[in-house]
């Protein structure tokens, strides 16, 4: 009898585990797609003078071989930045992505598709063209105010949801979609009534890392700490909530003050994203969903690997924005909109036949 | 006493769904709230759960004002068994029946070995331990309803309120589940209060302690089955004829209609 | 859904075309007084104002100019023919002859039996043009992104460049409507009004003169514009003769914006390859956003901005040469953004910004 519940114990319902092994892998996968990110490039460089010149960066290496000053300043100070922002954002796309679904109950709801990227753009739009000195050294009000537009469009969003007092899919969607279009069509009125002479300030608006920075890493990267940490201190909550609000409540959850604590510091995290990279749609929406289809809804689980899976293929997508047409650039958005939007019809065929209420 | 209602009242626009009602659950108690649709016995169960505030009147649970309670603290004394509430299709039964662990965990705290024992304990106690590899999406109301019944065993919670717990089942489910939630009720030995909204005037008079029977937002009877469930009392309020008779075995009144 | 994608783009969009070929500035810009107004450029060549610093920014001591090995002998027809100092033009008089005949961009004829009296000419370039040509008074309507000449403050704005109230054009009853980008033309056309939209002279500098030889046509201003016309050939002329002995001038690279920039079959592309200066973007088809890597690894050694801010603060060009010295060209006028009479004086002050001992 004892032997039988304890083989049944184990069969049954083994304790949690945190995913180490797989965020383990997702970071050395991360970590493949970087090299290939520096290592590959419209310019070519060999791979083994890739090497010296970060072995040389990490003072491994005197450099003895004679590397070419451009190789060293495309390596260090174009594709590495690049590959490190383009890492930040996916992983904050794809973090804040998977809350706003747990939290809205929609699988559908990107930052980007429900307005909150547009939101934030028109915040870091009104700071750029407001003359307003925004960079003091490492601290810079681009985030803040993005965050302030992106919190006003999520505010709204939501309260259309829930004031509309339907809690069907498109709801949401649609309501994102209506503040979207309202903050973007502000922020071309804003643009067409600029000084000329600030319009290519504003061209980051298309979305991409054709300017990326190590300056933006730096500046983005508390915001996006305190934001994930929030996040997923709250990921075991998360899971409650994706019960009916008085059910969560039943189990002991505040919910009015997790929805508050989760919707700022997804907001933060994808204000931070938007603030030096523009709008950049679906990551939020692929990386969260793959990882669902192959381990699950568990937040714990979901949360860290969606941000790893988001980094992943942003770095892979901006490799491709950047070499498909060399010399010249295309939009990241525009791959990962390529990418997107097939599987954004995917996942609303998928989910069609139920509504919210069956996530 | 475990809970203390007084005099309460709640309106939902101008109607009065409960109207001043005072009642008292003693430790021990498996009540049946009992009435014709609309009498307010899911109401009821909505405030004493904490899920709707009264309009006015005190809920006393453990001598303290329900409305001073953290979420937390109910949860830990009281757990809810709701009438088909919308589940997220794509959450498996283990982790499920594992929220029921919320209450006791701190915010950074995971689940730990003895937290899935308990969860483990209450999904064999329903029997769903066969479900342990599917997902909400994929069971039927009764495995459902059972679920739901492991993930508020898994709460732990002196204080059990179910609403309609046998509604969408066959009758040889619904017996099954009433057995089972007198099990539990009895596993507690004596302290625990167990209330349940239900329509099946014959399942509760063979498996409550105590019965009390709504009319309009009040208590039109208190006592046990035998007193509450007379001839007079249902005609009157449920407005059709019936016959009573005594079961041979239980000795509890049954209803004919 | 991708609505908002696709505005991002044509905000891209607008910007690219709005820094490349049409006049800037919602504000109006004031007129320069160096600039010559509604007459056409004096013939007189390189007598304009040095609006730019006195001191070169580039200089040929940094910049390499290959000469050629056997290039003292120009051909004698052509010197003789447009020597730098062509006192009087010789051309023949010519005579307006209506009905004339006009091939628009897709090919086909539009025929103006009497010159139009009414115009409204959607494009800095034809406004420009038409003034310099005397006949301003026929314009009845334009954008409000044309600033030039002074006159234009009094002529009624339909709109900006991209946005057309075609209410109001019809309502002004024209009897010609010029434009400079097909969008509105089959609306317009559709409510009846003579639409003109003449071919791109992107793929070769020197149709601008035939441009002005048409506005000459369509208005029978026909002597004046023949004269702007043979101006400016003759000027592009100079300039080629005087680089002729060269083989090639420094690399460059023009960024309008977010390091979008000139290619092949553009206007900026055609005055690079006049100037011998080598485009880095030489594989780039019209308007592309150039990769940065690309932009270092091909190291320019001029570069055009009018932004250079921009490119100052990102730490990746530090090491090109323009930027560690500063000495990115920022134009200080629109006058090769606009393809009309003053882009020759815009031809002229790139060409003696870059090779400054060449020209005087």
């Amino acid at each position: 009898m004892k032997s039988t519940t304890n083989t049944n114990d184990q069969d049954l319902v083994l304790p949690y585990k945190y995913p180490w092994n797989k965020i383990t892998i997702g970071i050395i996968i991360i970590f493949i797609c970087a090299v290939i990110g520096v290592a590959v490039g419209s310019v070519y460089i060999p791979v083994t003078s890739v090497l010296l010149i970060l072995l040389s960066k990490l003072n491994l290496f005197n450099g003895s071989i004679e590397l070419t000053p451009a190789w060293h300043t495309i390596i260090w100070n174009i594709r590495f930045p690049r590959v490190v922002l383009a890492l930040l954002v996916g992983a904050s796309l794809g973090i804040s992505g998977a809350t706003y679904q747990g939290l809205f109950k929609n699988p559908l709801a990107d930052p980007y598709l429900i307005g909150v990227a547009s939101g934030a753009s028109l915040g870091a739009t009104i700071i750029f063209l407001s003359g307003i000195p925004f960079t003091y050294g490492y601290f810079s009000l681009l985030p803040i105010a993005s965050f302030c537009g992106g919190i006003v469009a999520v505010f709204i969003a939501y309260l259309i949801s829930i004031k509309s007092n339907n809690t069907h899919l498109s709801t949401l969607l649609l309501a994102g979609l209506a503040i979207g279009a309202f903050a973007t069509a502000i922020t071309g009125i804003l643009m067409l009534r600029s000084d000329p002479d600030l319009r290519p300030l504003l061209s980051w608006l298309m979305g991409g890392f054709i300017r990326a920075q190590w300056s933006h890493s730096i500046l983005i990267m508390p915001y996006i700490i305190i934001g994930v940490s929030f996040i997923l201190g709250y990921s075991r909550i998360l899971n409650t909530m994706q019960l009916e609000e008085y059910y969560a409540e039943s189990l002991g959850v505040n919910t009015e003050k997790t929805k508050r604590i989760l919707i700022v510091s997804a907001t933060l995290v994808t204000a931070a994203a938007v603030s030096f990279s523009g709008l950049i749609g679906f990551v939020g929406l692929i990386a969260p969903h793959i990882i669902r289809l192959l381990w699950g809804t568990d937040y714990r689980t979901l949360l860290p690997l969606s941000g790893l899976m988001g980094a992943a293929f942003l770095i892979l997508a901006d490799l491709a924005a950047r070499t498909i047409v060399s010399p010249i650039e295309l939009p990241v958005g525009i791959i990962t909109a390529l990418v997107g939007s097939p599987f954004f019809v995917y996942v609303l065929l998928k989910t069609k036949g139920s509504t919210v209420d069956g996530y | 006493m475990v809970i203390d209602l007084q005099n309460i009242s709640f309106k939902y626009g101008s109607v009065n769904v409960i109207q001043e009602i005072t009642a008292h659950f003693n430790p021990g108690e498996l009540v049946s709230l009992v009435g014709p649709n609309g009498a307010g016995k899911t109401t009821l169960l909505k405030l004493i759960s904490g899920t709707l505030k009264p309009s006015s009147g005190k809920i006393y649970i453990y001598d303290q004002l329900s409305h001073n309670l953290t979420n937390k603290k109910r949860a830990v004394w009281i757990s809810m068994v709701p009438q088909n509430p919308k589940l997220p299709d794509e959450i498996s039964i283990p982790d499920f029946v594992m929220l029921g662990r919320n209450p006791h965990l701190g915010l950074l705290q995971w689940e730990s070995k003895k937290d899935f024992r308990i969860a483990h304990k209450s999904m064999s106690l329903t029997e769903i331990d066969y479900l342990s590899k599917r997902k909400l999406g994929e069971i039927s109301g009764g495995e459902r309803q059972r679920a739901m019944l492991a993930l508020a065993i898994t709460q732990e919670s002196p204080i059990m309120l179910l609403d309609e717990p046998t509604s969408n089942l066959d009758i040889s489910h619904q017996i099954k589940i009433i057995k089972l939630i007198r099990k539990i009720h009895e596993q507690k030995s004596g302290f625990g209060v167990t209330i349940l909204a239900i329509h099946d005037l014959n399942i509760a008079a063979q498996f409550s302690d105590r019965i009390l029977l709504f009319s309009k937002g009040s208590i039109a009877a208190d006592g046990t089955p035998k007193e509450v469930l007379t001839k007079n009392n249902i005609e009157s309020i449920y407005g059709s004829e019936v016959t009573i008779i005594t079961h041979p075995e239980h000795g509890t009144p049954v209803i004919i209609s | 859904m991708f609505q908002p994608i696709l505005f991002t783009i044509s905000i891209a969009f607008v910007l690219m075309i709005g820094m490349a070929s049409c006049s800037e500035g919602s504000s109006p810009k004031q007129p320069d007084p160096a600039a010559p107004s509604s007459t056409p450029a004096p013939i007189k060549t390189y007598t304009h104002k040095q609006i730019l610093p006195s001191t070169p920014i580039a200089t040929l001591t940094t910049l390499p100019i290959t000469k050629k090995k056997q290039s003292q002998n120009f051909p004698k027809d052509r010197i003789v023919k447009y020597s730098s100092t062509p006192s009087p033009l010789t051309y023949e008089k010519l005579t307006s002859q209506f009905p004339v005949t006009i091939i628009a961009r897709d090919g086909n004829e539009i025929v103006f039996n009497k010159a139009p009296e009414r115009i409204i000419a959607y494009d800095a370039a034809a406004v420009e043009t038409i003034f310099a040509i005397g006949q301003g008074h026929r314009i009845i309507g334009t954008h409000s992104w044309v600033s030039y000449p002074v006159e234009v403050e009094n002529i009624e704005k339909i709109g900006d460049a991209f946005n057309m109230n075609i209410e109001r054009i019809l309502d002004l009853d024209p009897d010609l409507v010029f434009l400079f980008y097909p969008t509105f033309k089959e609306e317009l056309e559709k409510a009846g009004l003579k639409v003109l939209l003449l071919e791109s002279i992107d793929d070769d500098l020197m149709k601008m003169a035939n441009t002005f030889r048409t506005w000459g046509q369509i208005t029978g201003a026909v002597n004046k514009a023949e004269i702007l016309a043979k101006n400016f050939e003759a000027r592009i002329v100079e300039i080629q003769l005087i680089l002729d002995p060269y083989h090639s001038g420094p690399s460059i690279f023009q960024d309008v914006g977010d390091l979008w920039t000139p290619g092949n079959n553009t206007l900026m592309g055609n005055v690079f390859q006049l100037l011998k200066l080598k485009n880095i973007a030489h594989d780039v088809d019209n308007y592309g956003q150039l990769s940065p890597e690309i932009i270092i690894d091909r190291n320019p050694q001029i570069i055009i901005s009018s932004t250079p801010d921009l490119l100052y603060q990102n730490p990746a060009f530090n090491k090109l040469l323009p930027i560690k010295n500063k000495s990115i060209f920022k134009p200080n006028n629109d006058y090769l953004g606009i393809s009309g009479p003053r882009f020759i004086l815009g031809l002229e002050e790139l060409a003696n910004e870059f090779y400054p001992g060449l020209f005087k």
